[in-house]
C-alpha cells in the first residue's frame, strides 16, 4: 500500500510515524514548505487535559500518555513539563461550571484543585487577586517544546523509512472510480492508494477541490514573547475575565496572548500593535511585576477552528475511497496529535474505527452530533 | 600621513560619580555606563546565559543586548544608559555550583543527551534546569516606572541618520514635505560621527559635510528628529519606534518610509571570540573618536579592507599599536601597511586568550604560529547591510559574496509599496554612493507622494548614479537591479565566510552570543541532524532567538551552515525577523496606568 500524508506539521508527522511503526508500507509525507512550517512551529507549546467535554478530555489524557511514552524513544527531548494550568475565576457561574466539570475530570483521573483567593496569593504571590473569586488548578497540564516534539517524530519516522518531500506543495488530489488515485504536485503526478490530509489551515483548499466541505475555518492568533527572565511563573495562567493568558517557558521567556477580534480566513500572519497593547494592559493588571518585562517578539499562526472546536479525524463513508483527514484541531493540535496518529493509523490499516476516535469523525456534522467544546484558550 | 602620539582628551559631558558594586568611579554624563566602566578597568559586564562565560560589550548599539546590568533598579543594556550622579551599577558574576559541575556537558545538545532525556531523570532534572539560566530576576526591579505611547505624523519617515539618511531627510524637506528622522544613536551622523577620516570621492572634509547637513536639516521647519530612538518595525496596524531614553513608544503615521539603517560589522568567528575586549570595528572608532576612551594600547584588527585600514590608521594616530591579520596573502597586497603596523597574512585560525578580557592572541597561519600580546580585538572582516527591518517585511533578499544579504530593490531605490532603501543597507559599500542613493530614495518617495518637481531631478540623479556605478565598477548593484527585472537569482560564488577564523568547529568559537551557541553546536546540527536551512537550525538550537534577535548572529549562522553543507547561502537563507526589533517594556505599552 502506498500512503501519502499531506502536511508536515505535528499531525502529519505523528500519523507518518504511527503508520511506519505498524509497517504500513510505502509512506510519503509531502510538505509545501519546510517540515513543521505551517502552524506547528508557531505553537504556544502547552498541553492540557481539561476540556469541557468528556470526549476531548479523555482524548487528551490518552494522547499525553502516548507522548510521555515516546519521549524516551525520541532522539530529541520533548521537554515535557507539568507546570499546571491555573484558571482565574471571577464569578459564581464560572466556579460552578468548573466544579461541575471537575466531577467528570475526577472520573477520568484528572482531578483539579480549587483555590480561594488567599490560597492563590500564598502559592503565586505575584498574582493580583483583588477581583478574583477563586481559581481552578489543573496539575496534570503543562508544556513541551513544540519544535523538539516535531523533530522527534520526524527523526523517528525517517529512521522507519518514511519518505519526506519538503517544499512540495500538493495542488490537487486526482480521483478515479471514486478512489484516490494520484497527487498532483509541481514535480508531477504521484500514484497513491491512501491520502491523509493533515495540512491544518490549508486543508480545505484541497478538500473543496473534491467538493467536500467541512465546517472549519482558519483563525489567526497572535502571541507575544518577552525577553527571558529568571523562572518564576510555574503554571499557565488564564484570566477568565480579560481572556488573556500568560506563562513562562523553561527558557525563561514570558509568553502570552489575549482574545482579540480577528476576521477568519487565511489572512497574513502578521501581528498588531493594538493586540500587543491590549495584552500588556491585561497582564500588567493581573501580574503587576510583569510591567518591567520587555516584549521581544510577536508572531502569529492559525488555529484551524472546527464548528465544535474539536479535531476531525477519519473519513466519511461517502468520500472517495482512501481519503482521510486529520485537522480542525482548533488550537489543540499538539495535545491531540500523538493519539490521532495512533488511532488513524489503526483505522487506515484495519478499517476498524477505534472507540476513542468515534466522536471525532467528520460525519458528526451531518449527523448533528457536535461535541460542544467551549473551552478554547487564546 | 602624520603619526602623532597624543593622549585622547575630552570625554563627553560633565563628571558624574557612579558606584560599581559600591566602588566609586568617575564617569561622564554623556557617555554610556559601559564606557565609563571600561575606562575604569571593569571590562566584565555580566555572564552569559547558559555557559556563564564572562561577557563585555561588542558594540554600543542599544539593539545588541548581549548582557544586561542592573543600573539603579532596572536591568538594562549598559551601553544604552548614560552615567548619572550617584548611579549604582551591579552585575552578578557568580556561577551556580551545578553549572560549574556540569559545564563541560552544557552544549547545545545537553538536554537531548540520553541520560538527561531519560524520563525519570528528566522529571528530576527539569526543576533544577529551569532555574539555572542566567537571567534577570523580575522581582529585583522597582515598579514605579511609567511610559507613554505617542502618535507622530509625517509625510515621510527616514530610518537611520547616517550619510544617506541625512541626505534623504534634507532632500525631502527641500521639496516641501514633512519628514521624521529616526536614529538609535545619541547623535546624528552615523559613521561620520566617529570616523574622522575624509570620505573618498567627496571633496568636502568630513567634518564640514556633516556640519553642513546637520545645519540644513535642523534649520528646516519640515524636519523632526528623534535620536536615541529605535525604529521597532512594522506591526500590521502601525509602524512603531521606541525611545528607551524617554520611555516613549511612537506610533508612526507616514505615507512613505526610507530605510537607511546602514551596515553592521558582524563578529568574527574565532576561539574565545566572546571575551570582553572583542569589539566591532565601528565600536572601536566610536570609543576613541566620539567618547574619547581607548579600547587598549595594542590591538588586533581582523580583516583587511578599506574599513579595517581606516580603523587601523586612526588608532595608530593615537599611538595605539596595531597588528592586522587577514586571510589574504602578503604578496597580493596593494597597500603599504608598514606605517600602520604589523601584518600577519594567510591566517587560518585565531585563538584569543585571557581570564576576564583579551590578553593575548595565538595566530595560526601558513608560516606557523605567532603569539601576540594585545588588549583588544577589532572585528572588521565583514560589514553587512542591517536588513532586519526589511526582513520583517518579508522582502526578498539575495546573498552576494562579500556584500551580504541584500534586499532586492530597483534603481529608484524602491523596495515595494511605500518603502524605499538607501545607503549601506541596500548593499552599497561606498559613501559616495550613499550620498546619491539618499537623494534618489528621497526623490522617488516624494514623487510617489505626488511631488511632480521630483521627476526631472530624479532623472538627473539616476544618470549620475549609473555613471558612478560603472566608474567605481560596482557590479553587484546592477545585479540587484537585474533581479528586479528578471526575477531570477543566480548562484553565488560563495565559498568561505569572510568572518570565519577557525579550522574546525570549536566549542569556544561562538556564533550566537545571547544563547551561547557555538560552531560545534551548529556543525552537529548540520552533520548529525541534517538540518540545512537557517529556519530549522534556529529551531533546533535557538540561534537568532536571543535578545539581539539575530542582529549579530543571523548572517554568521547562515554563512557557517552554507559553508559546512556546501550550499549556496541563498538556499540556507535567513530567518524571518519579527516586530519589535528592540524589546519594549510592558509598562510603556500599557501606558503606565497598568490596565
Amino acid at each position: 500500500m502506498k500512503i501519502a500524508i499531506v502536511g508536515g506539521g505535528v499531525s502529519g508527522l505523528s500519523i507518518a510515524y504511527n503508520l511506519a511503526v505498524r509497517g504500513a508500507g510505502e509512506i510519503h509525507l509531502l510538505e509545501r514548505n519546510w517540515i513543521m512550517y505551517g502552524s506547528s512551529t508557531r505553537s504556544g507549546a502547552r498541553f492540557r487535559v481539561h476540556f469541557w467535554t468528556e470526549e476531548n478530555s479523555r482524548f487528551a489524557i490518552e494522547s499525553i500518555k502516548r507522548l510521555d511514552k515516546l519521549a524516551g524513544k525520541m532522539e530529541w527531548n520533548p521537554i515535557i513539563y507539568r507546570g499546571g494550568y491555573l484558571w482565574l475565576l471571577f464569578n459564581e457561574h464560572q466556579i460552578e461550571r468548573f466544579k461541575e466539570t471537575n466531577k467528570m475530570w475526577s472520573k477520568l483521573g484528572a482531578q483539579g484543585i480549587f483555590l480561594e483567593p488567599g490560597d492563590i496569593r500564598e502559592r503565586y504571590s505575584y498574582i493580583n487577586v483583588d477581583d478574583v473569586l477563586g481559581a481552578f488548578y489543573g496539575p496534570q497540564d503543562g508544556s513541551f517544546h513544540h519544535d523538539y516534539v516535531c523533530f522527534g517524530y520526524y527523526s523517528l519516522a525517517k529512521k522507519l523509512g518514511v519518505i519526506f518531500h519538503e517544499f512540495t506543495p500538493v495542488n490537487e488530489i486526482v480521483i478515479a472510480d471514486n478512489k484516490v488515485k494520484q497527487l498532483k504536485t509541481m514535480s508531477g503526478l504521484v500514484d497513491v492508494d491512501v491520502v491523509v490530509l493533515a495540512a491544518g489551515a490549508w486543508t480545505n483548499e484541497l478538500l473543496e477541490k473534491m467538493g467536500i466541505h467541512l465546517p472549519t475555518e482558519p483563525l489567526r492568533k497572535e502571541v507575544c514573547l518577552t525577553e527571558p527572565y529568571h523562572y518564576f511563573i510555574e503554571p499557565l495562567i488564564i484570566d477568565m475575565n480579560s481572556g488573556a493568558y500568560v506563562g513562562q517557558t523553561l527558557k525563561g521567556e514570558i509568553l502570552g496572548s489575549i482574545d482579540y477580534p480577528t476576521p477568519p480566513g487565511l489572512i497574513k500572519l502578521e501581528t498588531r500593535l493594538e493586540f500587543v497593547i491590549r495584552w500588556a494592559k491585561a497582564i500588567s493588571k493581573r501580574i503587576p511585576i510583569l510591567k518591567n518585562a520587555r516584549i521581544m517578539r510577536t508572531w502569529a499562526g492559525y488555529y484551524m477552528m472546527s464548528a465544535d472546536n474539536s479535531h476531525i479525524i477519519g473519513r466519511e463513508p461517502g468520500w472517495p475511497e482512501g481519503l482521510y483527514v486529520a485537522y480542525g484541531y482548533s488550537g489543540h493540535g499538539f495535545m491531540m496529535a500523538p493519539l490521532v496518529g495512533e488511532l488513524l493509523a489503526e483505522n487506515i490499516l484495519t478499517g476498524k474505527i477505534p472507540e476513542l476516535m468515534k466522536p471525532f469523525l467528520p460525519t458528526r456534522f451531518k449527523e448533528n452530533k457536535l461535541i460542544q467544546e467551549k473551552l478554547v484558550i487564546g | 600621513m602624520e603619526l602623532f602620539n597624543e593622549p585622547i582628551q575630552g570625554r563627553k559631558g560633565s563628571k558624574a560619580h557612579i558606584f560599581f558594586h559600591g566602588v566609586g568611579l568617575v564617569g561622564y554624563t554623556l557617555e554610556p555606563v559601559s564606557i565609563a566602566l571600561y575606562y575604569n578597568g571593569f571590562k566584565v559586564l555580566g555572564r552569559s546565559k547558559k555557559l556563564y562565560r564572562v561577557r563585555g560589550f561588542y558594540s554600543l548599539s542599544p539593539q545588541d543586548r548581549l548582557v544586561l546590568a542592573k543600573v539603579g533598579s532596572e536591568y538594562v543594556n549598559p551601553c544604552e544608559v548614560f552615567c548619572q550622579e550617584g548611579q549604582e551599577v551591579h552585575v552578578d558574576l557568580s556561577v551556580p555550583f551545578l553549572v560549574k559541575l556540569f559545564s563541560p556537558l552544557l552544549d547545545g545538545y545537553f538536554q537531548h543527551r540520553k541520560l538527561v532525556k531519560n524520563k525519570i531523570l528528566w522529571s528530576l532534572a527539569v526543576d533544577k534546569i529551569k532555574k539555572l539560566a542566567n537571567h534577570p530576576k523580575m522581582g529585583d526591579m522597582k515598579m514605579d516606572k511609567t511610559g507613554r505611547i505617542l502618535e507622530v505624523g509625517s509625510d515621510v519617515v527616514v530610518v537611520g541618520g547616517g550619510l544617506s539618511g541625512l541626505v534623504a531627510t534634507y532632500t525631502i524637506s527641500k521639496l516641501g514635505l514633512r519628514v521624521l528622522l529616526i536614529d538609535d544613536s545619541p547623535a546624528l551622523g552615523g559613521r561620520m560621527r566617529y570616523d574622522y577620516m575624509d570620505i573618498p570621492g567627496i571633496s568636502m572634509p568630513r567634518q564640514d559635510l556633516l556640519q553642513d547637513l546637520l545645519n540644513k536639516i535642523t534649520a528646516s521647519e519640515n524636519v523632526r528628529i528623534l535620536t536615541r530612538t529605535v525604529f521597532t518595525g512594522f506591526f500590521e496596524d502601525h509602524p512603531t519606534a521606541y525611545s528607551e531614553y524617554d520611555k516613549v513608544l511612537y506610533i508612526l503615521k507616514a505615507k512613505a518610509y526610507i530605510i537607511a539603517t546602514g551596515l553592521v560589522d558582524i563578529p568574527c568567528i574565532f576561539r574565545n571570540n566572546d571575551l570582553p575586549g572583542v569589539f566591532s570595528g565601528s565600536t572601536v572608532l566610536e570609543m576613541v573618536n566620539y567618547y574619547r576612551v581607548e579600547p587598549g594600547r595594542r590591538g588586533l584588527i581582523i580583516g583587511l579592507s578599506q574599513n579595517s585600514l581606516r580603523i587601523a590608521e586612526q588608532l595608530r594616530r593615537l599611538g595605539i599599536e596595531i597588528v592586522l591579520v587577514s586571510r589574504l596573502k602578503r604578496e597580493n597586497m596593494e597597500y603599504d601597511l608598514s606605517k600602520i603596523g604589523e601584518y600577519v597574512g594567510n591566517v587560518r585560525e585565531i585563538q584569543a586568550a585571557g581570564k576576564t578580557c583579551v590578553e593575548r592572541v595565538n595566530i595560526i597561519h601558513d608560516g606557523g604560529r605567532d603569539e601576540v600580546k594585545v588588549d583588544f580585538i577589532t572585528c572588521s572582516a565583514f560589514s553587512i547591510p542591517d536588513v532586519r527591518i526589511l526582513n520583517q517585511l518579508n522582502s526578498k533578499m539575495v546573498f552576494l559574496d562579500k556584500v551580504g544579504f541584500v534586499p532586492i530593490h530597483d534603481e529608484y531605490m524602491h523596495l515595494r509599496g511605500n518603502i524605499f532603501v538607501a545607503g549601506g543597507v541596500s548593499g552599497s559599500p561606498y559613501s559616495i554612493l550613499h550620498l546619491i542613493e539618499g537623494e534618489i530614495a528621497a526623490l522617488s518617495a516624494a514623487y510617489k507622494l505626488g511631488v511632480k518637481d521630483a521627476e526631472p531631478l530624479m532623472a538627473e540623479r539616476i544618470k549620475e548614479y549609473r555613471l558612478k556605478l560603472s566608474e567605481m565598477n560596482v557590479k553587484w548593484k546592477n545585479k540587484i537591479f537585474e533581479i528586479v527585472r528578471s526575477g531570477l537569482i543566480e548562484n553565488t560564488s560563495f565559498n568561505y565566510p569572510p568572518t570565519l577564523f577557525i579550522e574546525k568547529p570549536r566549542r569556544d568559537a561562538f556564533i550566537c552570543f545571547c544563547e551561547d551557541i557555538t560552531t560545534e553546536d551548529i556543525s552537529r546540527t548540520v552533520y548529525e541532524k541534517g538540518y540545512r536551512t537557517l529556519e530549522l537550525v534556529k529551531r533546533s538550537l535557538g540561534v537568532c532567538t536571543g535578545r539581539c534577535q539575530g542582529r549579530l548572529c543571523m548572517v554568521n549562522a547562515s554563512l557557517y551552515v552554507s559553508y559546512l553543507s556546501n550550499l549556496d547561502p541563498n538556499q540556507v537563507g535567513l530567518t524571518k525577523a519579527r516586530a519589535p526589533t528592540t524589546p519594549v517594556p510592558l509598562y510603556v505599552l500599557a501606558g503606565g496606568e497598568g490596565g
